[in-house]
């Protein structure tokens, strides 16, 4: 029952254990049956018995079966069961009473209102399979596996899906902390082949104001402009994200900024990546130097500044993950009827797939914690 | 190895509980005779630390300038306990401090202000860091460090004091960033 962490940086795959899973003093033991999704109301109402603890709350939300995490502090994350979209994260982040803040932009399709973009996903591709079907396999069909809480500071929900043909074993663990939410995925391969994933967690991260958007601790990494990977909630899709901008800027008429060219990769050498204009970058080892005997890593954790607007500051983990995703809509976050700005980052391995081979296990972590209080 | 178990997720109760974790250089990390490869085990109760070495009998061509490769572990874990570890390469005979400066590595931590520092001076005391493996590639403690660390531990050194190596050695070193600060032991 009391699992320890361990993290072997020896492969070249690293294995990471999930985040924040610490030894306990009891132990749950809850049978994880698949729900079959047939009348909602039902099959909420089983679902709430079967994993309904304090703090977490199956509910439904336009239709669509989702589940509430909540901790003692006041901080809240909702969560869509249908395919793992948490499209609401609230952290509390001012001492005031009502001090919790919604941390990420969510867009819901006028015509589908079912449909909703944003907020934070997982991104998983199956590289091999591309050549049988013409279009990547999406994460669909989640199932509560399990779920565990303390009633007081930690919540914890298990989501499992696998893929067709039954090579892919997916889990994806959301946990709620008072100043953290963590992302967990864990991959197994239970087929004969060995497979390439490319994979990344993004979070569309909302900010107040245009103005002031930065992100801090990148200084020294290469980069290179790249689209983000194909994704259902995706807010931009990967061409759009790679179009120029072409909103006028300033007072000078239309002075283009200097946007790399796909593939040229550059070492970041400001402390603060401003984000005011479009950009679409990952930062990364450039695949290249990979093979050589030591690589600069980039670095574990940055942080997302909103200097004008709410002037809170949220800190990114990326563990297990080789790559961090950055991008940000520039005059696009307009066309979504909303005045927000928003960031789309994360972490990802989506410039060299990870290679996993049958009966291994590859796991994943994003974590994004804020000291504002 | 520990797996971990699906049937029964534990939740984070303490930020410390007993964990172990492994810290290896690169695989491919070549010295000047073989390979080695080191297996560090945190362990915030009993600590130990086992080193393997796996001599490889061709021997090793010349890749490139010498340069010498740096572990730095940061004084946060990661949220799941294991070391935040930054990778660098860097010459030899540079300060440790512009080696870590250069390379965008936290060395003063909260001191990294324009006037709470000294800057390079050896005055201030503030930028010390733990030296875990690789003592013989640096130089012995300076007077003015000896006067600092009067009471710290034996392993800890200013980085504006030790210069690593010389141009053109080759080695690895492994250092804890603001060793005050951090919440792990080593052995």
């Amino acid at each position: 029952m009391a699992s320890l962490l361990s993290a072997h940086l020896s492969n070249p795959k690293p294995l990471l254990p999930l985040p924040l899973i610490r030894a306990t003093s009891y132990s749950i033991s809850t049978n994880a049956t698949a729900v079959p999704a047939q009348s909602p109301t039902s099959s909420l109402q089983s679902l709430e018995e079967t994993f309904g603890r304090k703090g977490i709350k199956f509910i439904e939300s336009n239709g669509i079966p989702s589940v509430e995490l909540s901790v003692r502090n006041g901080s809240s994350v909702n969560l869509r069961l249908s395919d793992a979209l948490i499209t609401s994260y609230k952290p509390k982040v001012f001492w005031k009473d009502d001090g919790c803040k919604e941390v990420l932009r969510t867009i819901q399709a006028v015509e589908d209102p079912s449909s909703v973009k944003g907020g934070i996903g997982l991104i998983l591709n199956d590289l091999s399979k591309t050549t049988n079907n013409s279009s990547p396999w999406y994460l669909s069909e989640w199932v509560v596996k399990d779920t565990d809480s303390d009633s007081f500071d930690a919540v914890q929900i298990e989501l499992g899906c696998t893929n067709g043909n039954g090579t892919l074993e997916v889990t994806y663990v959301i946990s709620l902390y008072p100043l953290s939410l963590a992302t967990a995925v864990i991959v197994n391969n239970t087929g004969p082949k060995p497979i390439e994933l490319t994979s990344a967690i993004l979070s569309h991260i909302k900010m107040d104001k245009r103005d002031g958007t930065a992100i801090d601790g990148l200084i020294g990494c290469s980069y290179c402009a790249h689209p983000p990977l194909d994704s259902s909630f995706g807010i931009l899709s990967p061409v759009e994200a790679m179009k120029p901008d072409d909103e006028p800027s300033g007072w000078f008429g239309s002075s283009k900024p200097d946007a790399p060219k796909a593939g040229v990769w550059t070492v970041e050498d400001n402390q603060y990546t401003f984000l005011k204009n479009k950009l679409s970058r990952v930062y990364a080892v450039p695949p290249p130097e990979r093979s050589k005997r030591m690589r600069r890593t980039p670095p574990s954790n940055y942080t997302t500044i909103d200097k004008h607007g709410s002037k809170l500051n949220f800190r990114i983990i990326r563990m297990g993950f080789e790559d961090i995703y950055l991008g940000s809509p520039g005059s696009f976050a307009k066309r979504n009827n909303g005045e927000d700005y928003f960031i789309c980052t994360g972490p990802a391995s989506m410039m060299v797939p990870v290679v996993l081979n049958p009966e291994e296990e590859w796991r994943a972590a994003q974590v994004i914690e804020h000291d504002n209080l | 190895m520990v797996v971990h178990q699906f049937n029964s997720l534990g939740l984070l109760l303490l930020p410390q509980t007993t964990k172990k974790c492994h810290i290896r250089l690169s695989q491919n990390l070549k010295l000047g005779e073989g390979r080695k490869s080191y297996a560090i085990n945190i362990d915030s109760q009993t600590s130990s630390i086992s080193e393997t070495t796996a001599t490889t009998t061709t021997p090793d061509t010349d890749e490139g300038p010498p340069v010498i490769d740096f572990a730095f572990v940061n004084s946060r874990l990661l949220p799941d306990g294991s070391p935040d570890v930054q990778y660098r390469s860097a010459c030899g005979g540079q300060k440790l401090r512009d080696i870590m400066l250069e390379n965008h590595v936290e060395l003063y931590g909260p001191y990294a202000r324009p006037l709470l520092n000294c800057g390079g001076g050896g005055t201030c005391g503030t930028c010390i860091v733990e030296v875990i493996d690789g003592n013989q590639l640096l130089s012995p403690k300076t007077p003015k460090e000896k006067e600092k660390l009067k009471k710290k531990p034996k392993k800890w050194r200013l980085a504006c004091q030790t210069v690593v190596g010389k141009e053109d050695s080759r080695g690895e070193l492994i250092i804890q960033q603001l060793p005050e600060w951090k919440l792990h032991e080593w052995e």
